[in-house]
Parts: structure tokens; sequence; C-alpha cells
């Protein structure tokens, strides 16, 4: 055979990035197919831990420290052998889940779980144990890590873990999404998470969902962005920010010119914290998309968000499931949104939407506002304001899905609606809903 | 040297490429102008390609001719162009020729940065190596194995576990 430079075989063994087995005979053809195999068979395994033989190899390269809190669990460790390749160095992505099936299994030798049911049995058993023996094998990831862009650390729970992880970040990792919901973090750690982002230039996208984050923290972490350039989605979703700590983040928007998405939802926000997040997005022209489902406006929070929809002119997507908007609000935002013409989605969900306000929104839908997506799910809308809306798209020609889960109309109605939807023939249109039965 | 070939190329215009043991080719314009490295050689008069003979050359000329009107690819289309395997009739018929040839495509193909051709040479190798085992791989392509008995064993047991997947 003509002898091909790496990069060929690499591109040749490329083709099969799916195809594990075929990689894996490739890979004992000789030396130099194995060195160029190696790093494409590594770069994301943990999807296929489940594997008891590929579990012994991760367990394999637990240091003396992380193998230590393993011992008195009393399971079974792999005998010490010296691997061929730093194989972990390969890895892109890790998710704390794909752990969790690898470890069941490690601990039930021969006796693999054969359902659903029997492996949640085996899970719920076992859970403090495979909370431990994950804690030591993400430290050993993170420990051994040149490459990983995805991280997925859910619930880590180990201060010395979160500790690792930090320093880790600080030094600047190649790390790029990273998601670390369901952490209890210490007011310390979240200081020094703080820090790291003011230094780090990796993280372009960071998930802090309910971390128990108070506006103590969130005044802390805010700060950050200040100085980071880098980081462009922030979701603190499912935190007890309040209007104190979202006003931390607002004074934040007419600074930053990074962030592009911002999630809030459910965190206590009143119609205060959303009128001087309102004020800021009069100035922040890069914040393309906000989250502020599940909080509570109300009609003054409403009028501050439609005033800054006639004037701003990035915001693209915007939530405001379950914000008790009233008539009023719901009025506003949609008057505001005659004078908008970059909003493309719009959720208002959930907001006791009748027949009133269905009707505000047919005749802005009819007006053919810009709007390509819009939820209403969640509401009172019966087959009444279902004509209404049906009538009102058939002047529309920007809207493209509609949502209307969870409204009491039946399905007749929402086959009409639909046909509205799809009347030019594009077939681009897709009406989603779910007719509640009992009505 | 003219640069004006850009994107106005029509179709009369040729220019005159040179493979390594001095054959000449006059191919259209359009081809030099859709991929830069060919396009570094057109023009001097004692202008050559190193590396690539005429024989692989006319080849490479011959697949650029008949797809000179595929739409170009952009880098996002990268990954998935990457993981598709499936190879258009004619050019399975131009790559069945001998192993040796389709090698020398492949490294012409990379060396002259002709990215689709390149991606064609390496799928169609990947097909040759579909479900063969290791031992069915080196013979098909006669590829000596440098492994020590001990060291193939160590490395079968180490990556086993993707041998189901």
């Amino acid at each position: 055979m003509i002898a091909l430079p790496n990069e060929c075989l690499i591109e040749i063994f490329n083709k099969f990035k799916c195809n594990y087995r075929d990689l894996f005979s490739c890979l004992l053809v000789n030396r130099q197919w194995c060195r160029n195999v190696v790093p494409i068979l590594w770069s994301e395994p943990l999807s296929h831990c489940r594997d008891r033989r590929l579990m012994r190899i991760y367990l394999l390269l637990l240091n003396v420290e992380e193998k230590a809190s393993l011992i008195p669990l009393n399971i079974s460790l792999p005998n010490e052998q010296k691997l061929l390749f730093e194989y972990m160095s390969y890895i892109i992505s890790i998710d704390y889940y794909d752990l969790d099936e690898g470890i069941v299994n490690w601990l039930c030798e021969g006796h693999e779980h054969s359902n659903g049911r029997e492996y949640t049995r085996k899970y719920l058993e076992f859970k403090n144990v495979i909370q431990i023996v994950k804690d030591s094998l993400i430290a050993m990831l993170i420990r051994t890590n040149k490459k990983i862009k995805y991280a997925n650390l859910q619930k880590i729970n180990n201060c010395k873990v979160v500790k690792l992880l930090l320093e880790i970040l600080y030094k600047n990792s190649t790390i790029t999404l990273l998601n670390l919901s369901r952490n209890e973090f210490s007011f310390e750690e979240i200081r020094t998470l703080a820090d790291v982002l003011c230094k780090n230039t990796c993280l372009s996208s960071l998930g802090l969902q309910e971390c128990k984050l108070g506006s103590k923290e969130a005044k802390v972490l805010s700060n950050a962005f200040y100085e980071n350039t880098t980081l462009s989605y922030l979701n603190l979703s499912f935190n007890k920010l309040g209007d104190e700590g979202i006003k931390a983040f607002a004074e934040v928007l007419y600074e930053n010119t990074t962030l592009t998405t911002l999630c809030f939802s459910h965190n206590q926000l009143t119609f205060e914290g959303g009128k001087t997040l309102a004020e800021a997005l009069y100035k922040n022209i890069t914040l393309t998309s906000l989250n502020i489902g599940d909080n509570n406006l109300g009609i003054i929070g409403s009028k501050a968000i439609a005033e800054t929809l006639r004037k701003n002119t990035s915001l693209t997507y915007l939530n405001l499931y379950n914000n008790n908007l009233g008539f009023e609000g719901i009025k506003v935002i949609v008057e505001a949104l005659y004078k908008n013409t970059v909003l493309t989605s719009l959720n208002i969900g959930k907001n006791r939407i009748g027949s009133e306000e269905a009707e505000i929104i047919a005749e802005a839908l009819s007006y053919n506002i810009t709007l390509t997506s819009l939820s209403l799910s969640g509401n009172q809308l019966g087959n009444k304001e279902g004509k209404i809306l049906a009538e009102a798209l058939c002047k529309n020609t920007n809207l493209t899905s509609l949502f209307l889960y969870n409204n009491p109309m039946d399905s007749e109605m929402t086959k009409e609606i639909e046909k509205m939807l799809c009347k030019d023939g594009t077939l681009t249109t897709s009406v989603k809903f779910r007719v509640k039965s009992s009505c | 040297m003219d640069n004006g070939t850009s994107n106005s190329a029509s179709e009369n215009e040729t220019i005159t490429l040179k493979s390594c043991d001095g054959i000449e080719f006059h191919i259209d314009a359009r081809i030099a102008n859709r991929y830069t490295l060919l396009n570094n050689w057109n023009g001097g008069e004692s202008a050559c390609i190193p590396n690539v003979n005429g024989k692989v050359l006319e080849k490479v000329l011959e697949w650029c001719e008949h797809h000179i009107n595929d739409p170009q690819l952009n880098c996002g289309d990268d990954d998935s162009r990457r993981r598709n395997t499936i190879i258009e009739e004619w050019d399975e018929n131009f790559l069945s020729c001998d192993q040796d040839m389709l090698f020398e495509i492949i490294l012409a193909a990379n060396y002259l940065e002709i990215k689709p051709l390149l991606d064609l040479g390496c799928k169609t190798v990947a097909n040759m190596m579909k479900s063969k085992s290791p031992e069915e791989i080196r013979s098909a392509f006669n590829i000596d194995n440098d492994y020590t008995p001990e060291e193939e064993e160590q490395f079968r047991k180490e990556n086993e576990w993707a041998e189901d997947y």
C-alpha cells in the first residue's frame, strides 16, 4: 500500500465516527493506524460507559486520592495496570448522567438489569454509592482533560470536585459549554466562580439553574460580567434572585456587549425587577433572547416591557409565560408589537388569556406583525376564541408556529386554525396543540 | 499573474498546468478558479505541479471537469459531509481504479486541497474497510502488522468495548 500521511488516515477514520466496531478493527491494524484512531474513538466514549469493559478503563485511571473515597464502599476495583494511551485526554464532552448506568452495571457484576424498572430499583438501592463513585470519576475526568468542550456537571455535591473544576476553569480550560445546574454552591464557591468568569476566555455558555442562588450571589456573579467578554448564554432559571438580583444583572446590561441570551425564569421577579430590566434594554443592543417566564411582572411590569419593545431593535425572543399580565398587560404588549419589527418569537402562555385578549391578539395578527412563533398555551381559549384567531390568520403571512397546548378548544377548531396557517400551501407552518379532553 | 479569472472566467478561457513529469494539460479556467492551489500554478511558463505525475493529474482534472457545476460547499456542511458515506454512481465508477491509483488520487487531492475529491476518495477507502477484521484489512491493503503480540493483545483489551457499538 502507498503510505498515506496521517491527515489522510484521519480523514478516512472520521468516516467511521459513529461506527465504533470498524474503528476498533482499524485500531488493531498497526501502530500508525492506532495512533490515528484512538483520538477519534475516545472523543465521545461516555455515552457507552454502561459497558463494563469501558468502566474498567475509567476506574483504572483513578489516582490515589480519587480511589481513597471508594475504599470504604467496599466495591471491587480493577487491578492496577498501566494503559498504553492517555485515553481520557481525547474526550471532548462529559455528561454527569452518562455515568450512572455504567456505575450501576459495575456494582451489579453478573446481574445486569434486563429492563428499565429493574434498573431504577438498583439505581435507588445504590444511590449514595453511585454518587460517590461518580464524583471520583468526574474528578478524574476533569483532572486528565485536555480537550473537553462540553461539560454537563449537574448535581456534583462534592466540594472537592467543585474546587478542582473551578481551579481548572481559572486556568482557562478548553470548556466552552458548562452546565452546573442543581448544585448547591456555598457563597465562597460563587465568589470563586465569579473570579473565574472575570478571567476565563473560553466559556460561551453557562447553566446555573436550580442552584438556590439569591440576590447576594446574583450581585457577586453579575459583577463578573463587567469583565467577561466571551460568555453569551447565561441561564439562571429556578433560583431566588428576586428584584434585587435581577437589578444587578440589569445594570450589567448597560456595559456588557457579549451576552445574547439570558434566562431568569422562576426567580421571584416582580414589576420592579421587570422595570429595571426593561430600562436596561433601551441601551443594550446585544441581547437577543430573554426568558423571564414564571415570574410576577403584573400590569406595571408589562407596561415597562412594552415600552422597551417599541424601541428595542435586538430582542428576537421573549418569554413572558405565567406572569400575571392581565388584560391590561397583554394589551400594552400586543400594541407594542405593531411598532416592533425584530421580535419573532413570543411566549405569553398561562396568562389567563380569554376572549377579550384573544380579540386584541387576533387584530394584531391580522395586521401581520413580525412574529413567526407565538405561544398561547395554558390559557382559556375555547372554540369561540379559536374562530377569531383562525380568521385573523387568514390575513397573516408571517406566523409559522402557534402553540395552543392546554386550552379548552376542540380538535375541529384546531384543525381549522391549522388550515388557516397552511392556506398558502407552505408546509413550513405548524400548529402545535393538545386539546383538553375533559372540557 | 492575472488573477482576473475570478468569478467571471468564461467557458472559453483555458489555462495550462504541467505535471511533475512534464505533461501539459489545458484546462477550463473555471476549474483552476475553483481550487485555489490549482490556480497558484496557473500561468508561469515553466510552472509545474510538484509531487503529482501526469497519470494522476489527468484523473484529478477529469474529476474536476465532471464536477465543474457542483454547488460549492461551505464549511458548515463539513460534519454532515464527513459522516455520509453515500457515493454517486459516476464517482463510484471513476474511483473503481486500481488501489495504487486510488491512493495517489487521495494524496493529490490532499496536496492540492481539492476537498470534495479527498472526501470522496476517503469514503471509498472507508467503504472498502467496512465490516472487516483487522487481519482482512491488512491483507486487503497489503499492510504489515508491526505490533508485538503482547501489545496487540493489550490494545484489544483496552478498546474492546468499542466492538459492540
